[in-house]
């Protein structure tokens, strides 16, 4: 028995020993993670500044819009995907939290970008898309709003699916904290969320079914 | 900044962590003792065997005494019966009849306890050694030989347990069971090498009769009167030993209906015996130090992870079903791909990695116990057993709870 007493302290030692090394090991991955994906978040905000001087150019030589239309598409698509990769991350991040909220705060300001964008490609090229705006909250915790954000999320995913070469779709977390973002809303006086903003017009923030919610887009 | 559920999840590793490497680092300290005993001389022994309606099982119970590798002039065995409504009376006497060394008395009324057939046992046993026995468990015939010395050789030392293993285990639910008491006799054992034998549960054990006597014999008021005798004992400045070379083999619920019962009857005696001793906290060596905690510890996680583990379903579950009304309404998928995508966490893969360690731990336990042990596992029931039997524990604890503040449990 003597020599057995060690063990309470002796497994004391080895279990916060093995417990920090899982605990480096584990924010080494997922620093790695955000590496990655602010790689590719450098890589879009790249891409969107190209898409600014083209729509500069725009004004001044005459572009094709169908072009500009297709790189803003394109560029929508690719940090849509991004950012779910980046939801999926962070969502099981345990460590780096604050490293992940910095890299949503950038997508999300990329995407309050790219909806003011398309706006400003709508004036010069006409209105040939539709501009489906969603704007929700990524930390709230009342299940009524996580289930219809679920519900939002599910429907439009549809819709984009059904018409990829019409639908300009656009997720935007509100309570990311960016004053640009904050004045558009207010702007659009949006006080519940969620909402879609379908074509900076009109406001849904209620359960519609898919049929209706298709009528009011596209009529 | 980390939420407060996932810190509760590190908690809950971490503690789990220790706790495995605690037991690893005994094992591997003690590996070569495990089933060492030391060896004791014959001395008469009194046997006493508690009995209720046991028919179907009082008749082997009684052979495997009179078959212990033990003279039959230091021997004898004690049956008490507690006033028995079946065919038990009639089997015991024939017995009676037959050998010198067997007694039978019986209980005019009903005790409804196993303390106090037991105690009316001890009172009449004639020998300085004592051993209880189950109406429903056999006893190894080596049991008393390996089981003695360890009174004979520490004076300190007044109970000595063995290994409790299942009876051949046929259901599934029994299957479950035989893994369960293996995988207890060993950790038991490893207990043993640092003074924390809790428990010398019914089905076996042997005590020095004076100190029973002293410490005021088994409480009739607690429903574990197995755990609590070892608990007064040990705040009597005593010692409990664990005899892992021998064992005997109990009978075990073959329904989970049975199995609930009987958990919910073991834990509400537990806590009883926790309330009953908490003032020892940090007191009287090992049982305030280790015993006490551990105990009240254990009652605590199991309540706190099954309470997160139930708010964090429900809450899944209510989101789930709001968003599928409204994608029924909507006239959308129910579910996508998104939905059912799983991206591990760290914390996931911790208690992966910890369960891997649990299963082999598990998987080594029953390989140390394989010479005594009925019954071959098979990796499904192994794994049924870590996951979801165990899981079902803190349900007990949480019945347990309710039934015991409500006053509504009997023996």
């Amino acid at each position: 028995m003597v020599g057995n007493k060690h063990v309470f302290w002796q497994a004391l030692v080895f279990t916060i020993i093995i417990f920090v090394i899982g605990l480096i090991f584990g924010f080494f991955i997922e620093s790695y993670l955000a590496g990655q994906i602010e790689y590719s978040l450098a890589k879009s905000e790249i891409n969107l500044l190209d898409e600014q001087v083209r729509i500069r150019a725009i004004g001044g030589f005459d572009i094709d819009c169908d072009k500009s239309k297709r790189g803003l598409f394109e560029f929508a698509d690719r940090i849509y995907s991004e950012a779910l990769k980046l939801e999926e991350q962070s969502s099981s991040s345990q460590f780096d939290k604050e490293t992940f909220d910095l890299l949503h705060k950038r997508y999300d300001l990329l995407r309050t970008m790219l909806w003011v964008e398309s706006n400003e490609i709508k004036e010069l090229c006409g209105d040939n898309f539709h501009t489906l705006t969603y704007l929700y909250e990524s930390e709230t915790t009342n299940t009524g709003v996580r289930a219809k954000q679920l519900y939002f999320s599910r429907l439009l995913a549809e819709i984009k699916d059904e018409h990829p070469e019409d639908i300009l779709l656009i997720p935007i977390a509100i309570d990311t904290g960016l004053s640009s973002l904050e004045m558009i809303i207010e702007n659009y006086e949006i006080t519940d969320f969620p909402v879609v903003v379908i074509n900076g017009e009109i406001k849904v923030s209620e359960v519609v079914t898919k049929s209706e919610f298709e009528k009011i887009v596209f009529e | 900044m980390v939420k407060i559920v996932d810190f509760i999840f590190f908690f809950y590793m971490f503690t789990g962590l220790y706790m495995l490497i605690f037991f690893v680092l005994l094992y591997v300290k003690n590996k070569d003792l495990l089933f060492e005993y030391p060896p004791g001389k014959p001395e008469p022994v009194s046997i006493v065997m508690p009995c209720y309606n046991a028919e179907k099982n009082i008749g082997n119970a009684i052979e495997s005494l009179l078959n212990l590798d033990w003279p039959k002039e230091m021997m004898e065995i004690i049956i008490v019966d507690d006033a028995s409504k079946d065919n038990s009376v009639n089997i015991i006497e024939k017995y009676v009849a037959k050998y010198d060394n067997i007694r039978l008395i019986k209980h005019e009324k009903n005790s409804g306890c196993a303390a106090a057939t037991t105690n009316t046992g001890v009172r009449a046993a004639k020998y300085d050694y004592i051993a209880v026995a189950d109406d429903d468990s056999t006893p190894k015939r080596d049991a008393l030989r390996k089981m003695i010395g360890f009174l004979q050789n520490e004076k300190d030392v007044a109970a000595v347990t063995c290994s409790i293993l299942a009876e051949h285990p046929e259901t599934f639910m029994q299957k479950l069971q035989g893994i369960e008491y293996a995988i207890i006799a060993w950790t038991r054992k490893l207990l043993d090498f640092v003074d924390s034998v809790y428990v010398t549960p019914g089905p076996f054990a042997l005590y020095k009769k004076e100190k029973l006597i002293e410490v005021g014999l088994f409480d009739v008021k607690n429903l574990t009167q197995d755990i609590e005798i070892v608990w007064r004992l040990l705040s009597h400045g005593y010692k409990a030993r664990m005899s892992l070379a021998t064992g005997v083999y109990s009978e075990t619920p073959k329904k989970i209906g049975a199995w609930w019962k009987q958990r919910v009857r073991w834990t509400i005696g537990g806590i009883q015996t926790l309330l009953k001793y908490k003032h020892l906290l940090l007191r009287k060596g090992m049982l305030g130090v280790f015993i006490i905690p551990f105990f009240a510890f254990s009652l605590f996680l199991g309540m706190l992870g099954l309470g997160l583990f139930a708010y964090l379903i429900t809450r899944r579950l209510f989101i789930s079903y709001l968003a599928t009304r409204y994608s029924i309404y909507a006239d959308t998928a129910i579910l996508t791909l998104q939905d059912v995508s799983f991206n591990p966490s760290v914390l996931n893969m911790f208690g992966a990695i910890q369960l891997l360690l649990g299963g082999i731990f598990t998987f080594f336990g029953l390989g140390v116990m394989k010479g005594l042990k009925k019954g071959k596992d098979n990796i499904f029931n192994i794994l049924f057993y870590m996951i979801v039997y165990l899981t079902l524990l803190p349900l007990v604890i949480i019945t347990s709870f309710y039934k015991l503040a409500r006053g509504k449990y009997s023996w």
